[in-house]
């Protein structure tokens, strides 16, 4: 659902890098919207830090079972591709793919698509809520986070949910972060 | 006595005319024709000057809540009506009433339901729900309350949930979408001093589009919003009309003026959009989205704040072909231009941006409704806008040139 301003005061990170340095309101930016824009909250330094138990993004393959049986995904299968597997947990609701590097044995992609909406701390091991500012305007079903290290999407609607995070630092070389989806 | 008013009369009869001169000034489209209010008009406004929300495109309704067969009641402003979920759900911070509590085993009930990228946590509650001037519904409706519980909201809600109104720019929606109850859609939970464990809610006790329970008026809902020029204008008014072709304010053919229905069934939400030689499998019809999201790299996009907002130069004119599972297609027309122009202006019918490609769908939001009218049949067989013979599948028509239904 939903766009504009505070949209985009999640967003574009990477792209808005003044405001990270400079957290004040940009009042130039200001226009018919509203001016609920202290753009780019200094976010991303705290993303990394926080951690939950059984995360996955960006940690040892070793997880992914634990993320697994706490997000109640019995079949689990393996797929090898040019320069990276992936492990496909699913359940008759939900499917969540883990992209391992097959030589750090770390997961650099993950993306989820079912009718049921994971749990984003346990999946990812952080909190994307924390990436957005609290109490202004958000989009409900449309969400793009960039980060340079992270690229993470969202959407969808009631009913379907789809996404994708990753650890652009930590894709394999000679692999297309494009080839992480849902 | 008959002399002594007489001086009266003259002065009575200046005084009309004046007021008859000044309602024919005040309203260029001609003084308005006192018509019967129909009970199942909910009338509709984006960009409510005395609002304290502030993002363009939402279109509010007002709602009257009330204790359930009893008082106190409260009318709520600023409730975004939303095609694409089920049921009322209210904030917190909005609710001056105390609504008696869901409970299972004696245990206060809470509820996660998930936008996909915001999710709507709180409690339960039972209401007496008035939509227009309907006969009131008793329905469970949802309490969006960050608060609830005394441990982190479970499972979907850890993360993302409203907390403010702000943050929907709106006290709560109104979902009036083709799907009476929410239960394959949410989540319920025990709450034991606060600790939240799911559980499966009987489906009369979930949160349900009331439209689904009114006595008539009951087999979809009509959605008018007027055609707004492109630069935007700080208001716009529509209708939100309840039922189909039960009243005269809701014959499909009355609405339509004539111009054939574009129509499209789906038992989901979803249908097929192609646009620009993309196949967008995953698209949906939402009021509740302030823009149209879809994926175009072509498009110039904007700067600043609004990055991932689309910023043409200058307003270009788009085409989309919409196709339902039947292979029904209809073409739709559009406009995308920039959003920074048209300062101090809330409705606008040329809004778009870019939708993540991994989504594959196209979210006809707000945009989408300015100069259309929008059926949202329910599935009943009383509830058909498009060709003959019943529906079993909800249905979407709209018609390109509508006539206005607000009385």
């Amino acid at each position: 659902m939903f766009a504009t301003g505070p949209k985009q005061i999640s967003l574009g990170v990477e792209r808005l890098p003044s405001p990270i340095l400079r957290p004040r309101p940009r009042r130039v930016l200001c226009n018919r919207f509203n001016c609920a824009i202290s753009v780019a909250l200094p976010l991303t330094i705290v993303l990394f830090l926080q951690s939950f138990a059984g995360a996955t993004l960006g940690k040892p393959q070793e997880q992914i079972a634990k993320v697994g049986a706490g997000l109640h995904l019995e079949k689990s299968e393996t797929q090898s591709a040019h320069g990276y597997s992936v492990r496909i947990l699913s359940s008759s609701d939900l499917t969540v793919k883990e992209y391992v590097n097959p030589t750090t044995k770390v997961v650099f992609g993950v993306t989820w698509r079912g009718t049921r909406m994971p749990d984003l701390k346990l999946l990812l091991g952080f909190d994307p809520a924390t990436l957005r500012q609290k109490g202004v305007y958000q989009p409900l079903h449309h969400s793009t986070i960039e980060t340079p290290t992270l690229q993470l999407e969202m959407g969808g609607h009631v009913g379907l949910y789809l996404g994708r995070a990753i650890r652009r630092d930590l894709v394999p070389a000679g692999v297309d972060a494009a080839e992480v989806k849902p | 006595m008959r002399t002594r008013s007489r001086p009266l009369l003259p002065a009575f009869g200046t005084l009309v005319t004046l007021a008859l001169l000044l309602c024919l000034l005040s309203c260029q489209q001609g003084c308005p024709v006192v018509k019967a209010v129909l009970p199942n008009y909910v009338p509709i406004v984006v960009g409510s000057t005395v609002s304290p929300f502030t993002q363009p495109n939402i279109p509010f309704v007002s709602v009257t809540i009330c204790v359930p067969n009893s008082t106190p009641c409260q009318t709520i402003d600023n409730i975004l009506l939303d095609t694409a979920s089920p049921g009322l759900r209210i904030f917190k911070q909005a609710l001056t009433i105390s609504l008696p509590a869901e409970q299972s085993g004696g245990n206060p009930v809470g509820e996660c339901i998930p936008f996909a990228v915001m999710n709507a946590w709180g409690s339960v509650a039972t209401a007496s729900v008035t939509l227009g001037s309907e006969p009131p519904v008793t329905v469970p409706v949802q309490i969006i309350d960050s608060s609830f519980g005394t441990s982190s909201p479970p499972d979907a809600c850890s993360t993302g949930d409203f907390t403010a109104p702000g943050e929907m720019s709106a006290n709560g929606l109104l979902g009036v979408m083709p799907t009476q109850s929410d239960s394959t859609l949410a989540t319920y939970y025990t709450c034991p001093n606060g600790s939240c464990t799911s559980f499966n809610q009987n489906a009369a006790q979930t949160v349900q589009n009331p439209v689904f329970l009114l006595p008539q008026d009951n087999n979809g809902v009509l959605v008018y919003l007027d055609a707004v020029s492109d630069q935007g204008v700080p208001q716009a008014y529509g209708s939100l009309v309840l039922g189909i072709n039960t009243s005269a304010n809701n014959d499909p053919n009355f609405i339509s003026s004539g111009s054939p229905y574009k129509c499209l069934k789906s038992s989901s939400m979803s249908f097929k959009t192609t646009y620009a030689g993309q196949s967008l499998p995953l698209s949906f019809v939402d009021s509740g989205s302030n823009m149209l999201f879809f994926p175009d790299p072509t498009l110039k996009k904007c700067l600043g704040i609004f990055v991932d907002t689309y910023c043409p130069s200058s307003t270009v004119g788009e085409s989309a072909t919409a196709t339902d599972g039947a292979g029904t297609s209809a073409q739709v027309n559009f406009l995308i231009g920039s959003p920074l122009i048209g300062v101090g202006n809330f409705a606008f019918d040329d809004l778009g941006a870019a939708q993540p490609p991994l989504i594959s769908g196209f979210d006809w939001g707000l945009p989408f409704f300015y100069g259309r009218s929008i059926f949202i049949a329910y599935g009943s067989s009383s509830s058909q806008v498009c060709g003959t013979g019943g529906i079993s599948a909800p249905e979407w028509g709209f018609a390109p040139l509508p006539r206005d239904p607000s009385p």
